[in-house]
C-alpha cells in the first residue's frame, strides 16, 4: 500500500503544483490575508463597547470592607469577569500563574489596602486589548467605591508623577478645595436621591468626565507641569468612550490611580510582538489551510468525475491507498505551507519562530492532521465540485470566525467563547498562541489538550471519510 | 464452461466457433473468464440479473446492450469496481474475486469510458504513473512501447490536456495495455475519435487478441462491434437476450443475413418485449 500510496502522492503533488491558479491561490491569498489582518489587528486601540469581557483574577490579602466592597464593584463592571484566586495563595504563585499563561491579569489587594496601600496589578503586557478593557473596568470599579476622593487623589498622583513636589499640593488643595466640596455635596445628594444605588458604574463614568474636566480646567502651570504621557483627560476620555489608539495604558494607570503594575513576561517571548499579531497570523494560518487544503483534497472529485478514479480502483492495488495517498499529500501540504506562513510573519511581524520551531512543528502537524481529516471528510461526502465548494466555504467561514480565527474570543460572547470550542480552528489556534503568546513547549500540559483534542479530531474525521469512501466508491 | 441464457446455451461447438459477419481470422482457445448467473443491484434495482458468458483466449467479445442495460454494472463486477451480489466467476480456470482481491486485477487491462487521464501530465508520465502502480517490471521499456503504440512518440512529453480527443483515447488504452494483461476490458473506448484514430485503436485492439489476448468490448457503434467482434452477447435489463456469433444472434432473432443493428433492435427493441420473438 505505501508504494502505491508514494506513487499516487508523487502524482498529486506534481499535478497540484502544475495548476497555477491553485498554486496561486494556496500560496499568496493567506500571504495577503496574514498582512491585512496582522496589520488591522497590530493598530486595535480598545473598541469596548461593553460586551466584551476580559478575565481578572483577583486577590484580596486584606479583607477589609473597602476591599470587599472593591470586589464587589468590580464584579459589578460588565466588561470582567472575576476569578478568585484560591484562598493562601502567595504572590509568587500568583505571578507564576501570569508567567505560565494561567492567567492574563492578576489583581492584589494587599492588606493595607483600607488604609491606603495601593493594589497591585500583575500582567501579561502583550494583551494590549485587555488591558484597556481591564483599565476602563478599574476605573469604573475604584470610582464607585472611591468617588470624589478618587478624583483628587488622581490629581495628585498625575501632579507627582509629572515632578510637582510634595510640598506643593497644598497650593492645590488650597484652590481646589472649594470645588471638591462641591462635587462631594453633590454626590451625597445624588446618593441621597438613590440615583446611585442602580447606577453606580455609570455615575462613576461620570465622577470621571467631571475630574477629567476638573484637572484640564486647572491653571496652565499645573496642567502643564502634567506631562504628555499622563493627562487625565485623556485617560478619562478613553475610559469614556472606549478607546483612543495611542495611549499607553500603562503609564497611564500607574500614574493616575492607586496602583503598581508589574509586567509578567513569559520567557521566550518576543517583547514587541503583541497578542493580536500573534493572534492574527495563527488564525489566518489555519482559516487558510482549510481553504488551501480543501482546494487539494477536491483533488479527489475531479479524479471522480474524470474517471482517473476509476481507474485507481482497478488497479492492484489496496483501494485504501487512494484516499491515504490523498491524507499524506494534504498533509504535506499543510506542513509546508504553515511553515511558510510562519517564516513570513517573521519576517514582516518580528514573531519569534526560529526559538519555538519544534513546538510549531508539532502543532503545525497536528493543525495539518486535523484539518485534513476534515477536508477529506468534506470531499468524499459531496457529490459534486459545487457542493464541495458550498459546504466546505460555509463550514470554514463558520468555525473561523466562531472558533476565534478573525478576532481574539475575548471580544466575543461568552456563549459564542463556549461554542467556540467544538470548532477545529479553536484548538489550533489556541496552541499557536500557547507558543507564540504563552512559550509553551508542546510537552507542556494545556499543549498537550491542544494536540490530543486535534489528534482525535484527526483520526475521528479521517476515519469518518474512509467510511464515507468505502461506501460511496467501494463496492457501493 | 458454457454461458446459458435466453439465447439459449452456447458450448465452443463448430457452429459458435463460425464466425459469420464478424472478424474471422483468429482462432479462439480456451476459456479464459467464465461468469455465471452474475447478478448486482442498485437498491432495489436489479442492474444484472444472473448474466452467464465466457471470454476466450484471443477472441474479441463484445458485450452489447442499450443504455442502462447494464454492460457497465458487469465490467465494474469483472474489474473489481463492484462486489456481486450473486454468481461466479473463473479466471483462467481458478475462481475470480477482484474486488475482495486486489493482486487479481493484476491481470486485467480497463479502458473506462471516460479519458481516465491526468490531464496535468504528460502522455510519458500518465504512463509511468500507471505502469508504476500495477508494479511493470521494465517499466522504462515498457512505457515508451506504450508510447508507440499510441502513436504519441513526437507528443510524448507534452501535457495531455493539448491533446485531441483521438490522442487521449489511444493514450487511454496504451495505459490499459502497459502490464500485459491476459483480458483487456474495453467500456466503449472510443467515444468522440476522429476516423483515424478509430482505425488505429481498431486495429490495434485486433492486435491483441492476435497476440492471444482475451478482449471483452461494449460500444453502441454495430459497425464497430461488426468488424471487431467474434463473438456477441446482447444484454438488456441486466438479462441476456443473445450471445453467439452475429450471424447466430441474427438467426436467433429470426432475421437470417440481416446485419448487426437490425439483430440488436429485434432481440432489445419494443417489438421483443411485446411478445415479437415468439
Amino acid at each position: 500500500m505505501m508504494r502505491a500510496a508514494w506513487l499516487m502522492l508523487c502524482k498529486d503533488l506534481r499535478l497540484f503544483v502544475r495548476d497555477r491558479v491553485a498554486l496561486l491561490l494556496a500560496v499568496a491569498l493567506p500571504l495577503v490575508l496574514v498582512t491585512v489582518f496582522g496589520a488591522v489587528m497590530a493598530n486595535i486601540g480598545g473598541g469596548s463597547s461593553g460586551m466584551p469581557a476580559v478575565e481578572l483574577t483577583v486577590f484580596d490579602a486584606d479583607g477589609s470592607a473597602a476591599s470587599a466592597e472593591l470586589l464587589a464593584a468590580l464584579a459589578a463592571v460588565d466588561g470582567l469577569e472575576l476569578e478568585h484566586a484560591p484562598a493562601g495563595s502567595t504572590r509568587e504563585a500568583l505571578r507564576d500563574a501570569v508567567h505560565d499563561g494561567d492567567a492574563t491579569f492578576v489583581l492584589i489587594i494587599p492588606a493595607g489596602y483600607a488604609e491606603g496601600k495601593d493594589l497591585e496589578l500583575l500582567r501579561d503586557p502583550g494583551d494590549t486589548l485587555g488591558q484597556q478593557l481591564l483599565s476602563i473596568g478599574l476605573l469604573r470599579a475604584l470610582f464607585a467605591t472611591q468617588g470624589p476622593d478618587l478624583a483628587w487623589d488622581v490629581q495628585r498622583r498625575v501632579l507627582a508623577s509629572a515632578g510637582i513636589p510634595e510640598s506643593w499640593m497644598a497650593r492645590v488643595d488650597g484652590f481646589t478645595l472649594p470645588f471638591r466640596a462641591a462635587m462631594e455635596a453633590m454626590f451625597a445628594d445624588a446618593e441621597a436621591a438613590g440615583l446611585l444605588d442602580d447606577g453606580e458604574a455609570a455615575a462613576a463614568g461620570d465622577g470621571a468626565e467631571d475630574g477629567a474636566r476638573d484637572a484640564e480646567a486647572e491653571p496652565d502651570g499645573l496642567a502643564g507641569g502634567a506631562g504628555e504621557g499622563a493627562r487625565p483627560d485623556t485617560a478619562a476620555g478613553a475610559a469614556a468612550d472606549g478607546g483612543a489608539a495611542d495611549i499607553d495604558f500603562q503609564q497611564l494607570m500607574t500614574a493616575m490611580l492607586p496602583l503598581t503594575t508589574e509586567d509578567v513576561l513569559p520567557e521566550g517571548r518576543d517583547a514587541q510582538i503583541t497578542y493580536q499579531v500573534s493572534h492574527a497570523v495563527s488564525g489566518m494560518t489555519v482559516m487558510m489551510l482549510m481553504f488551501s487544503l480543501m482546494g487539494y483534497a477536491r483533488g479527489l472529485l475531479e479524479e471522480r468525475d474524470a474517471g482517473t478514479l476509476r481507474r485507481l480502483l482497478v488497479a492492484p492495488i489496496d483501494p485504501r491507498a487512494v484516499l491515504f495517498s490523498k491524507f499524506l499529500g494534504a498533509a504535506l501540504l499543510g506542513l509546508v505551507l504553515t511553515a511558510m506562513l510562519f517564516v513570513y510573519a517573521a519576517l514582516l511581524f518580528d514573531l519569534d519562530v526560529a526559538s519555538r520551531w519544534d513546538t510549531l512543528l508539532v502543532v503545525s502537524a497536528a493543525t495539518a492532521a486535523s484539518v485534513t481529516g476534515f477536508v477529506l471528510l468534506i470531499a468524499v461526502l459531496a457529490k459534486s465540485d459545487k457542493q464541495a465548494d458550498g459546504l466546505s466555504t460555509l463550514l470554514i467561514l463558520v468555525m473561523s470566525s466562531v472558533g476565534g480565527a478573525w478576532v481574539p474570543l475575548i471580544l466575543m460572547p461568552p456563549v459564542v467563547r463556549q461554542i467556540a470550542r467544538f470548532t477545529l480552528p479553536y484548538w489550533s489556534i489556541d496552541a499557536y498562541q500557547g507558543s507564540f503568546w504563552y512559550g509553551q513547549h508542546w510537552t507542556d500540559a494545556p499543549m498537550l489538550r491542544n494536540l490530543g483534542v486535534m489528534l482525535a479530531l484527526a483520526v475521528t474525521l479521517t476515519a469518518a471519510a474512509a467510511i464515507v469512501f468505502r461506501r460511496r466508491y467501494l463496492n457501493p | 464452461m458454457s454461458a446459458a441464457g435466453p439465447g439459449g446455451a452456447h458450448g465452443a461447438s463448430a457452429a459458435e466457433q463460425a464466425l459469420g459477419s464478424a472478424g474471422a481470422t483468429r482462432a479462439a482457445t480456451g476459456a479464459l473468464l467464465e461468469v455465471r448467473d452474475l447478478a448486482y443491484s442498485y437498491g432495489e434495482r436489479k442492474a444484472v440479473d444472473g448474466l452467464s458468458f465466457e471470454v476466450r483466449r484471443g477472441e474479441i467479445f463484445g458485450l452489447l446492450g442499450p443504455n442502462g442495460a447494464g454492460k457497465t454494472t458487469a465490467i465494474g463486477c469483472l474489474c473489481g469496481l463492484l462486489r456481486p451480489a450473486a454468481g461466479q466467476l473463473r479466471f483462467d480456470g481458478q475462481p475470480f474475486e477482484p474486488s475482495r482481491h486486489p493482486s487479481q486485477r493484476a491481470r486485467l487491462g480497463v479502458v473506462p469510458q471516460e479519458l481516465a487521464l491526468y490531464d496535468g501530465l504528460t502522455a510519458r508520465e500518465n504512463l509511468r504513473f500507471f505502469g508504476g502502480l500495477y508494479g511493470v517490471a521494465d517499466l522504462g521499456v515498457e512505457v515508451e512501447r506504450g508510447i508507440e503504440l499510441a502513436g504519441l512518440v513526437a507528443r510524448a512529453d507534452d501535457r495531455v490536456k493539448t491533446f485531441s480527443g483521438g490522442m487521449k483515447r489511444r493514450l487511454n488504452l496504451a495505459a490499459a495495455l502497459l502490464a500485459d494483461p491476459a483480458l483487456l476490458l474495453l467500456d466503449e473506448p472510443m467515444v468522440g475519435v476522429d476516423p483515424q484514430s478509430r482505425h488505429h485503436i481498431l486495429e490495434s485492439i485486433e492486435r491483441q487478441a492476435d497476440d492471444g489476448r482475451a478482449v471483452l468490448y461494449t460500444s453502441h457503434a454495430m459497425d464497430e462491434v461488426q468488424r471487431l467482434c467474434d463473438r456477441l452477447a446482447i444484454v438488456d435489463h441486466g438479462r441476456l437476450v443473445g450471445t453467439g456469433s452475429a450471424s447466430q444472434l441474427a438467426s436467433q432473432a429470426g432475421l437470417a443475413g440481416a446485419d448487426l443493428e437490425q439483430t440488436f433492435l429485434a432481440l432489445t427493441g419494443h417489438s421483443l418485449r411485446d411478445g415479437a420473438s415468439a
